[in-house]
């Protein structure tokens, strides 16, 4: 078994702006282990979607090294870092983020069928993904048909329809009422463990948090505290 | 309130510059094209009137006879009524410099004091060194001093001109200085004497015009009743400005056509400010919302929106009406060159005019097309709930505007628009009868979300299996927004609709004349005076017919002359014909009569032959007598057949060609027919022939087959302004397509921005624009071929007969539809390049957060 962290961030520093250089995040390093789960912490512009998005590879640090499962992403283009996303990392959007005239179905098998593979294979392991969150009579529902927690459901099958080593959360159940949101984090963890997923979850919210094994607090863009 | 509203707009304005510049482009190229054809158009019958009368000098009548001018005999009965102080005949014609340049030669009699035509040669102005010379040398000429500066003609210099193909020299011995005709062809003018013109010219004892100066203190109308009484009816007297007015009336097809194209620049115009005033309010929900719960009432919000759209048409249109001024440089040298070479007329067109009304006109036409067009979007943005607006930015996506009421509404109007072919009659109003493109239209742009829908329905597994998950989506995002697609569909099929539409009339007019030439025009050879349809100016003799005659091989010949004559109101083509051997040949030319069994009176010169459209827009019908007023006196005949013929829009009538030289006292030929005898080598005879008539006089010889190409050429250049059209009706869709993906992506950026984040390369995020391009042309060029086809039934059942009365036999183009399908595609790439690739250059994570 590779013992080598799934993330880690050396000396990261992400700077926005002109002239006015603001730091977003300022030379931050940490890893994340395989098989971890985290909840990354801190009020609104403390650098957490900032964070997120390096990443995942949408955006490139100021400076220092990033590693995504042993790539240096730094060192990598846009379409490199896009080809190692869709292999490596599954993303779950506070919005849901599903196209809105794709089924359900079809926005599950959507990453697989960026990623080349036919829809009959695609439309296989995505009914499964779908049964697995239990939405499988759900399948040919377009969004707009379906309830918040059924759509983030959605989210979460397509994020981990294809076995991503990573799955990155931000603010999984902001848009949420309580009920539907405790059930996604349920979700969510059992995937967790039956899967050995590692789970980056972003939240201000303590209860969301309190589904993880670790937590890690941002304040004006340097880690204020690490639980690991 | 205003104020506040104000700077939200032009915030708007400012941080959306690529939006603000496709919307003022939209209104631009509608109003741009719109102006250039109508200053085009009143250009073009501006210079037909000015050229006439500043020709006419101080002349208060002219007498004119059509084409074919009148016997000299009539000077005299004219110069005899004491009412008129100057009465001088002219002859006029249209050459070409060894430069190409036209130059207008006028034949007046030098021998006068030239008092009536001062506005071309003032005594004063004119410089003639020998003067005795200039009278006593028939080849003598006087030319302008502009054009002498221009060329550096010197005194005493050959001047070489080519009329109808045929050089004639002339040796300047005179120069003037025109005045108020010095506009005309560039001041490209020269003046010889009008005896020595009429020998030059082949006009053998006629004169093209006789201008008058009637007494002063005599009323021009009392002179105009006794010359009637003693001219035959015929002869026209009318006063230049009258005159001028007629000519207008020629080239009525003309205009008509520009009008159309004109029209047709407007409407997809206003299609692509709809779509971009559409989408402006689209991207604005939230800000609106915003606006609402800050307590901005709902017709406060209308008229904010209607405001920017007085403001955008405004700007448009001047932006339109500057450009539409360079457009129309262009457009007037194609009108008058089409009125030139197919109506011989005359104009002095040098820029176009630049006048205020014309430019009022386009700036409130801009302004309220641009008003119509945000009307749909500015109501919607009113009556947004502001709460949904700012709690749920995606609740704007709902658009119901497929629903099957709409579509019936839509199929109803398209049924009326065919239901108008069955009320087709000259009585009826023709902009009555021409409203079933409204109704057409209308009814299609009704079912066109459906048709959308339908089309998705169709492509989504097509695309699936050909482009992957990138050809799904970009369907998807097609059918998506309905209306978003209706107005960039819509100007794709108003567009197409009309290229088919042309094409179809095109084809259908040449599959008439391949028609009418295998029943009513069969020759072995063909020879001609002009390349054009018919030289007004050079003709043949009948002793050149008689050379040809006498060559071996010769089995018949057939002379025509073709001339035209104003038959109420309308100048109608008449075609002379040897009776005797044009029936023999085509013994199966009528529609309606047997020509065989007419054949003898026909060739007595007891009976009229009538177009098919003659018939048609006259109410003439077989059996019925018809009076011609001809130069020498009304002539009253039996019609004996009705034929298809194509020769003018206003109608053709056939005659023998004795009767015809006996009325207009002219026997000159414009085509001479030949049939030959069996087994007669017909290159040879070619040969044979040219040496005969070619080393004489300039001919165009053509066997059968190059004769119908010939004409198919002709039929081609007429339809130039057809062409012309239908490169513009694609371009303009090409650009509500740019607007329309450009749009896309905008509003699409935080879906590009997930696939982009979910693994979506630039590269899929680029097929997807490029495809979905090609979607919505698809869907447009199906759309178009349906209303195109629609439109070319309609057209060749009304439009061809309301306009010209022809009865056309329908030919769809389907090699010109072929060729627009990959035509349009390939637009469709080039438009959604620079969007495709703003989507795949989007920031992602920017896109993800937008809204």
């Amino acid at each position: 078994m590779d013992d080598t962290p799934i993330i880690r961030f050396e000396a990261v520093t992400r700077k926005y702006g002109g002239a006015r250089d603001i730091a977003a995040l300022d030379d931050v390093s940490f890893e994340i282990a395989r098989g971890e789960s985290v909840a990354v912490m801190g009020p609104s512009g403390s650098g957490k979607s900032t964070l997120l998005n390096l990443m995942c590879g949408l955006d490139s640090p100021s400076s220092g090294s990033i590693f995504l499962d042993n790539t240096n992403l730094s060192e990598t283009d846009d379409d490199e870092r896009t080809r190692i996303r869709r292999r490596k990392v599954g993303m779950i959007f506070q919005t849901f983020n599903l196209l809105p005239t794709l089924s359900a179905l079809e926005n599950v098998g959507l990453t697989l069928r960026l990623q080349g593979i036919g829809k009959k294979e695609s439309d296989l392991r995505a009914q499964e993904m779908l049964a697995g969150v239990g939405l499988e009579d759900r399948k040919d529902h377009l969004p707009d048909e379906m309830s918040g927690g059924e759509r983030q459901r959605v989210a979460i099958a397509r994020a981990l329809v294809f076995d991503p080593p990573l799955l990155l959360a931000d603010e999984p159940t902001g848009n949420l009422d309580s009920k539907s949101g405790e059930s996604i984090l349920i979700r969510l963890k059992e995937l967790h463990k039956k899967l050995n997923t590692t789970v980056v979850l972003v939240t201000h919210d303590d209860f969301a948090a309190g589904f993880c094994e670790r937590k890690i607090t941002l304040q004006d863009g340097k880690i204020a505290g690490d639980s690991g | 309130m205003v104020g506040a509203l104000i700077l939200v707009s032009l915030r708007q304005w400012q941080n959306h510059k690529l939006r603000l510049a496709l919307t003022l482009l939209g209104v631009s190229i509608g109003i741009g094209a719109f102006f250039a054809v109508i200053t085009a158009n009143l250009t073009l019958t501006d210079s037909l009137q000015n050229t006439v009368e500043k020709l006419a000098g101080k002349s208060t009548l002219q007498i004119t006879a059509g084409e074919t001018g009148f016997s000299e005999e009539y000077l005299e009965t004219i110069r005899s009524d004491p009412n008129i102080k100057i009465a001088e005949p002219v002859i006029e014609t249209i050459a070409k410099t060894s430069k190409n340049e036209n130059i207008l030669i006028i034949g007046l009699d030098t021998a006068s004091d030239l008092e009536l035509h001062s506005q071309i040669v003032a005594e004063q102005d004119v410089s003639i060194s020998n003067p005795m010379a200039f009278i006593n040398k028939p080849d003598s000429i006087a030319v302008s001093r502009s054009f002498a500066d221009r060329n550096g003609v010197k005194e005493n210099d050959v001047l070489e001109v080519f009329v109808s193909e045929e050089k004639k020299k002339f040796v300047v011995r005179g120069f003037f200085k025109p005045s108020g005709a010095a506009d005309i062809f560039g001041g490209n003018i020269a003046v010889l004497d009008v005896y020595a013109a009429r020998d030059v010219f082949g006009r053998g004892k006629v004169f093209d015009r006789i201008d008058i100066m009637t007494r002063p203190g005599v009323p021009v109308e009392e002179v105009q009743t006794s010359l009637r009484e003693k001219l035959p009816e015929g002869i026209r007297i009318e006063r230049p400005s009258s005159r001028g007015k007629g000519l207008e009336n020629s080239v009525s097809s003309i205009s008509f056509g520009m009008s159309l194209m004109s029209f047709l620049a407007l409407t997809i115009g206003v299609f692509i400010i709809f779509n971009c005033f559409y989408i402006n309010v689209n991207q604005r929900w939230k800000e609106i919302g915003v606006l609402r719960a800050l307590g901005v009432e709902s017709g406060q919000i209308t008229l904010m929106f209607l405001g920017e759209a007085v403001i955008l048409g405004l700007f448009g249109s001047l932006l339109g009406i500057a450009s539409g001024y360079f457009l129309a440089i262009g457009a007037t040298e194609v009108m008058s060159t089409v009125t030139q070479s197919t109506y011989g007329l005359v104009t002095s067109t040098s820029l176009p005019t630049l006048r205020l009304d014309y430019i009022l006109y386009a700036l409130l036409t801009g302004i309220v097309s641009s008003l119509f067009a945000a009307l749909v979007p500015a109501r919607e943005a009113a009556r947004l709930d502001p709460i949904a607006a700012l709690r749920n930015i995606e609740a704007r996506k709902s658009e119901k505007l497929s629903g099957n009421l709409r579509f019936f509404i839509g199929l109803i109007f398209v049924l009326i628009a065919l239901s108008l072919t069955s009320f087709v009659d000259p009585d009826i109003n023709i902009a009555i009868q021409l409203s079933y493109w409204f109704f057409l239209m209308i009814g299609m742009v009704m079912m066109l979300p459906k048709f959308i829908r339908l089309g998705a329905f169709i492509l989504r597994p097509l695309m699936s299996r050909l482009f992957g998950i990138e050809g799904v989506i970009a369907v998807d995002s097609m059918s998506r927004a309905p209306r978003r697609t209706t107005a960039t569909v819509g100007a794709l099929m108003v567009g197409l609709s009309f290229v088919y539409s042309n094409g179809t009339i095109i084809q259908s007019q040449k599959a008439a004349l391949t028609r009418n030439l295998g029943r009513a025009a069969s020759a072995d050879i063909f020879v001609t005076t002009s390349d054009q349809v018919r030289s007004r100016v050079y003709h043949f003799s009948e002793e050149t017919s008689e050379k040809v005659r006498a060559l071996d091989g010769v089995s018949s010949i057939g002379n025509l002359r073709i001339t035209t004559l104003n038959y109420r109101g309308d100048d109608v083509a008449v075609l002379a014909h040897d009776m005797d051997r044009w029936i023999t040949q085509n013994p199966d030319m009528l529609d309606q009569g047997n020509a065989v069994s007419v054949k003898k009176e026909m060739e007595n010169g007891e009976g009229f032959f009538v177009s098919q459209n003659f018939s048609y827009r006259f109410g003439v019908k077989l059996g019925d007598t018809l009076t011609l007023k001809s130069p020498g006196g009304n002539i009253s005949r039996k019609v004996l057949g009705i034929l298809d013929y194509y020769q003018s829009e206003f109608g053709t009538v056939f005659l023998e060609r004795n009767l015809f030289k006996k009325y207009w006292n002219d026997d000159a030929l414009d085509y001479i027919l030949i049939d030959l005898k069996p087994g007669t080598d017909r290159a040879k005879f070619k040969a044979a022939l040219e040496k005969t008539i070619a080393g004489e006089q300039k001919a165009f010889i053509y066997s059968e087959e190059e004769y119908r190409d010939w004409v198919m050429k002709l039929i081609d250049q007429f339809f130039t302004l057809n062409y012309l059209q239908m490169v513009i009706a694609i371009f303009v869709a090409g650009l509500g397509l740019i607007n329309t993906m450009v749009i896309s992506v905008a509003e699409r950026k935080r879906e590009i921005g997930v696939i982009r984040a979910i693994g979506g390369l630039r590269q899929q995020i680029r097929k997807m624009i490029l495809l979905e391009s090609v979607c919505i042309s698809a869907v447009g060029i199906c759309t178009g071929i349906l209303a195109g086809s629609i439109n070319a039934y309609c057209a060749i059942r009304i439009s061809i007969v309301a306009i010209a009365g022809f009865t056309l036999p329908l030919r769809f183009p389907f090699f010109l539809i072929a060729l627009s399908i990959p035509v349009v595609l390939l637009v469709a790439l080039f438009s959604a390049w620079v969007p495709a690739k703003q989507a795949s250059d989007l920031e992602v994570a920017e896109a993800i957060d937008y809204e």
